[in-house]
């Protein structure tokens, strides 16, 4: 009888292990391909850029860690006497680290979900430009995204991404390496840019 | 005695499982959704405002909540982080200005009109409200700007099964005209929200 009791136990349990209630968890593991576009600044001027996007992803029930990569062309507005914008053209690489949790999750029928995430990111950007400047520059990113996901295809997902991404500006920042052309920074100490991009995984 | 046992030791094994694909699932359509839906999502806008008493292009990306209330009222609240960009003055020298800000608004939407079509609704709501802006630039520094708002909401519900954690799926277009101290402008964006 105790053997009954004891098996009862491990039974209710794992019922309440399963992932999260009637959310259906993310995939275990994920590869994500994609295409992003951003927009910050650096010493007050505008900076540009897009380019493919590369995902690795881990799922624990609604929790999604995952690191990422991109490579993107970039292009920065610089100032120069008398009011002539120069723009100065170069690459963008970045790396980061993020999480996404699932905040809501519609399910038409069994086969797939419309959700809703939200995300947090930091990450490392470093710029190539033409004139022989290079840029690097911590970046701390919030967000949120839509996915369309098709469970029977192990959750082949269609998403739109959108962040809001945090960079210090100032080149005399301790946080800012740069070598080549740094002129002083004419803005405070951080400006805030965005985001956006595609992607599918699977 | 021990059959029992094996049985149960085997529903142990499998209850912990991972769950990718659910169970074939009788067609049982949660019932068909009206105003009276809890949501939370997000929305992308953008428009235009007279920010100190010039031109001024708004980008926002934000979260929103709504509830309902009585009849067909809802109260919602909204928070955006606002990019804001000046529009080009010939005679000012660079750089040009440019900042970003918060804004959060709180306000009342009511269904005007609402059409069922199987499992979507459509419908068109009006909206009125309020809010705090809390703005900076690189040029005319910080700004706190209280706006009151009205506009109309185009949209559809999609509802779907009973065991789906949210029950509707609501996208929607939406124009607004916020009004501030020193004139007023407009406002369109698209949203998505879940309910409950």
């Amino acid at each position: 009888m105790r053997h009954v009791w004891v098996s009862l136990a491990l039974v209710l349990a794992s019922a309440h292990a399963r992932a999260d209630g009637r959310y259906t968890p993310v995939a275990s593991h994920s590869i994500a391909l994609g295409f992003s576009g951003h927009g910050t600044h650096i010493d007050g001027a505008s900076e540009t850029g897009g380019g493919p996007t590369l995902e690795l992803a881990v799922g624990v029930g609604r929790w999604q860690p995952f690191v990422e990569g991109m490579i993107s062309t970039a292009g920065v507005g610089s100032w120069t006497m008398p009011a002539l914008e120069d723009r100065v053209d170069g690459w963008m690489g970045r790396g980061g680290l993020g999480v996404r949790w699932l905040a809501r999750q519609f399910r038409p029928d069994p086969s797939g979900a419309i959700e809703l995430y939200l995300q947090a990111v930091a990450g490392v950007e470093k710029f190539w430009w033409h004139d022989g400047t290079r840029l690097t520059r911590p970046d701390v990113g919030v967000g949120f995204g839509t996915q369309i996901r098709v469970f029977p295809f192990h959750g082949f997902t269609t998403r739109i991404d959108v962040r809001l991404l945090f960079t210090p500006t100032d080149r005399d920042s301790a946080w800012v390496s740069c070598r080549g052309t740094c002129t002083a920074s004419t803005t405070d100490g951080s400006a805030a840019g965005f985001m956006t991009g595609m992607q599918f995984g699977w | 005695m021990v059959k029992v046992v094996a049985i149960l030791i085997a529903l142990a094994g499998t209850a912990g499982a991972e769950i990718v694909d659910l169970p074939d699932e009788p067609v049982e359509v949660a019932p068909a959704p009206d105003a009276s839906v809890s949501r939370f999502g997000y929305r992308v806008g953008f428009g235009d405002l007279p920010i100190g008493g010039q031109d001024t292009f708004l980008f926002s990306l934000g979260l929103g909540i709504e509830h309902p209330l009585f009849g067909r009222f809802r109260a919602l609240a909204e928070y955006e982080y606002v990019f804001t960009e000046t529009h080009g003055d010939s005679a000012r020298m660079p750089p040009p200005e440019h900042g970003s800000g918060h804004r959060v608004h709180l306000g009342l939407r009511h269904v005007l009109a609402d059409k069922r079509l199987d499992v979507l609704r459509l419908w068109i709501d009006g909206e009125l409200g309020g809010g705090l802006g809390m703005f900076g630039d690189n040029v005319t520094g910080a700004h706190a700007l209280p706006d009151v708002f009205a506009g109309l909401r185009l949209g559809y519900d999609f509802h779907g099964r009973r065991s789906s954690p949210a029950s509707v799926f609501v996208a929607e277009l939406l124009v607004r005209v916020i009004a501030i101290d020193r004139g007023a402008g407009v406002m369109g964006g698209v949203g998505m929200y879940w309910g409950n």
